[in-house]
């Protein structure tokens, strides 16, 4: 009986093969860009201008990562996307939930205008509203500013949109229970209710931290001192700025992707639920 | 539950009103609900609310560094009727309808076999995703690098086993129809002959940098079909494919025309992607709408020319946006 149990579990994972290798195929296809930017950051000049190409790098140069982070710092750059990310996933997190709250819970004078807001900022794409933005910020003395890269983008119609629905699902009992001990409306919402929702939290941090992160344009737009580039667009510039040197362009590249892809690899689960999450909402 | 349903009163609102509540307890609720919206009715305000005003003011404006003044609607009936708007309404189009239909289908069978053949293979998911997580300008980079337009470019060594010459991929206006053409000579003209060869470039960047969230929201629309609707049609003699055609597709359908909608505002939103591949060119092949208005502004310093771009921009991603409301709606009423 064993035996015949076993062959089924063979003959289930034979079934399995043409899966297998159909997705083994999509994924080695997948990754071959992924393995020309490593393979040609470690060329040296000479190999990775040459013809036919080489399929790996027979004569690996690591110093080409030394070479770039020579000719721009690369390591301010990091810190500037760090900075602003970082922040602008707090203030999503922070100022979103505090709205969503109000939004989800409370009856005040405002509600309809923040409601008003919301909608309209999720309907409007960012980009549409830069020229505008830019000539506002210009006009606040924040231009070429860390205030300039971040304030805008504090908090999204999206974030509040997401907290609102949370909120609103929270079971009535329990917020009852801390208003019957005479809580605040601030300590349940600190202390209750936003722990709650610590999913939604992450989503939005998730959400807003990879936004900044890759954001091009708008740091395109609002600075021009080299020292408030963050790494996209000192890459662009780099690029523009290096001419033809291809290895040392895939070195910088892999040095701007290699945190991204090392926090991917350490928080798949929570990164791919939390896109999902915030694309289904 | 959609943004545009009403405010509902919740139980909890019903608790409070049956307490009988002093005049000053309600003034103090409503002071800090105030309060908790301050910094976001602020921030939303200004940055958005009023960004999106004074974007239309603007394009009634010939807004520019030399000043500005009221010049009505003479941008928007310029900008119709200009070659270079319409051109990139046109490579808008292009770029819209060669990713996302072929992002979908790419995406269909993988999400099917990881849900019902490789469930257990979590790397699988891991890797498929990888592409989305890697930053567009990144990717775009490598893209760059692969279509190089040196003989030793990983795309050109790929031509050179067809026999074919090198090509330079990035810098070809050529439409992809002429290219089809070529050997029976015959020449479509302008925007005829497709989208060129550069264009192609940068939808394929697209297609490798979406596939991995296509796979995920379809993994999450297949996670809602239960397994004996599957197991009924194969009683009867279904095989795999058919399975996938004639049963699952139909009832993921809901997500399926909800993916395809927000691909589609992604995709007449991107920007890095084009922008570092191509910066729009050659002669404005790959000069979609987001490029146009950048361009404008940024280059020619036309701001009122470019928030009337941004308007129209604004416009057809509002109207995705509804829809994709709409069917967000529908959505939860199949469950």
């Amino acid at each position: 009986m064993s035996e015949s149990r076993t062959t089924n579990r063979l003959l289930r994972r034979a079934g399995n093969l043409p899966a297998h290798l159909g997705l083994a195929a999509v994924c080695l296809v997948l990754l071959v860009p992924l393995y020309w930017m490593v393979t040609t950051a470690l060329k040296p000049l000479q190999e990775a201008l040459a013809t036919p190409p080489t399929l790996w790098p027979h004569h690996p140069a690591f110093s080409n990562f030394v070479e770039a982070l020579r000719q721009a710092p690369f390591a301010r750059y990091l810190a500037n996307t760090v900075l602003t990310a970082v922040l602008t996933g707090v203030g999503n997190v922070v100022i979103g939930s505090l709205a969503g709250y109000a939004l989800a819970r409370g009856r005040f004078r405002g509600r309809g205008a923040l409601l008003a807001f919301v909608l309209a900022s999720v309907m409007v794409p960012a980009e549409a509203t830069f020229i505008p933005n830019y000539v506002t910020i210009r006009d606040l003395g924040w231009y070429d500013s860390y205030l300039a890269l971040v304030m805008p983008w504090l908090v999204g119609a999206f974030s509040v949109f997401l907290y609102r629905q949370s909120f609103h699902s929270l079971p009535e009992s329990l917020l009852e229970a801390a208003r019957l001990d005479g809580c605040s409306e601030f300590r349940m919402f600190r202390s209750v209710a936003f722990p709650l929702v610590r999913t939604t939290s992450l989503t939005v941090f998730v959400l807003s931290f990879v936004w900044t992160w890759n954001a091009l344009l708008w740091p395109l737009l609002v600075t021009s001192r080299p020292e408030l580039r963050v790494l996209q667009l000192g890459l662009t510039a780099f690029q523009t700025e290096g001419g033809v040197y291809v290895n040392l362009l895939m070195a910088a590249t892999v040095l701007s992707v290699a945190p991204v892809l090392v926090l991917f690899a350490t928080s798949q689960r929570l990164v791919i639920s939390g896109i999902a999450e915030g694309a289904l909402k | 539950m959609s943004i545009l349903s009403p405010p509902q009163a919740s139980p909890h609102a019903a608790a409070v009103e049956a307490a009988p509540e002093t005049r000053r307890q309600r003034r103090r609720g409503n002071l800090t609900g105030l309060l908790f919206a301050v910094p976001a009715l602020i921030l939303l305000g200004v940055f958005h609310v009023w960004a999106s005003v004074f974007n239309v003011a603007m394009s009634l404006t010939d807004w520019s560094l030399g000043g500005a003044s009221f010049v009505g609607l003479r941008n928007y009936l310029e900008l119709v009727g200009s070659a270079e708007f319409q051109n990139s309404l046109v490579v808008t189009l292009f770029f819209v309808v060669g990713t996302v239909p072929v992002t979908i289908l790419l995406a269909l069978p993988i999400a099917y076999a990881l849900q019902y053949r490789l469930a257990k293979f979590h790397l699988y998911r891991v890797l498929v995703f990888t592409p989305y997580v890697v930053p567009t300008v990144a990717s775009a980079m490598v893209w760059g690098v692969i279509f190089g337009s040196n003989q030793g470019s990983l795309a050109n060594w790929i031509l050179s086993w067809f026999g074919a010459d090198p090509r330079q991929w990035l810098v070809d206006g050529t439409g992809v129809l002429n290219l089809l053409l070529e050997p029976l000579g015959v020449r479509l003209p302008g925007l005829w002959a497709g989208p060129s060869v550069a264009l192609c470039v940068a939808m394929l960047a697209q297609i490798w940098h979406m596939l991995g969230f296509a796979v995920i929201v379809l993994l999450s629309g297949l996670a809602g079909i239960g397994e004996e609707v599957r197991e009924a049609a194969r009683m009867d003699g279904a095989g795999e494919f058919r399975i996938l055609r004639s049963v699952v597709v139909p009832l993921l359908s809901p997500t399926i025309l909800f993916l395809a909608v927000i691909s589609l505002i992604f995709a007449v939103r991107e920007f890095n992607i084009i922008y570092v591949l191509t910066g729009g060119g050659p002669q404005g092949s790959s000069e979609t709408l987001s490029m146009l208005m950048v361009r404008q502004f940024y280059e020619d310093n036309e701001l009122g020319r470019g928030a009337t771009t941004g308007t129209f921009l604004a416009l057809s991603v509002a109207a995705l946006t509804l829809v994709q409301f709409w069917i967000s709606r529908k959505r939860v009423h199949y469950e």
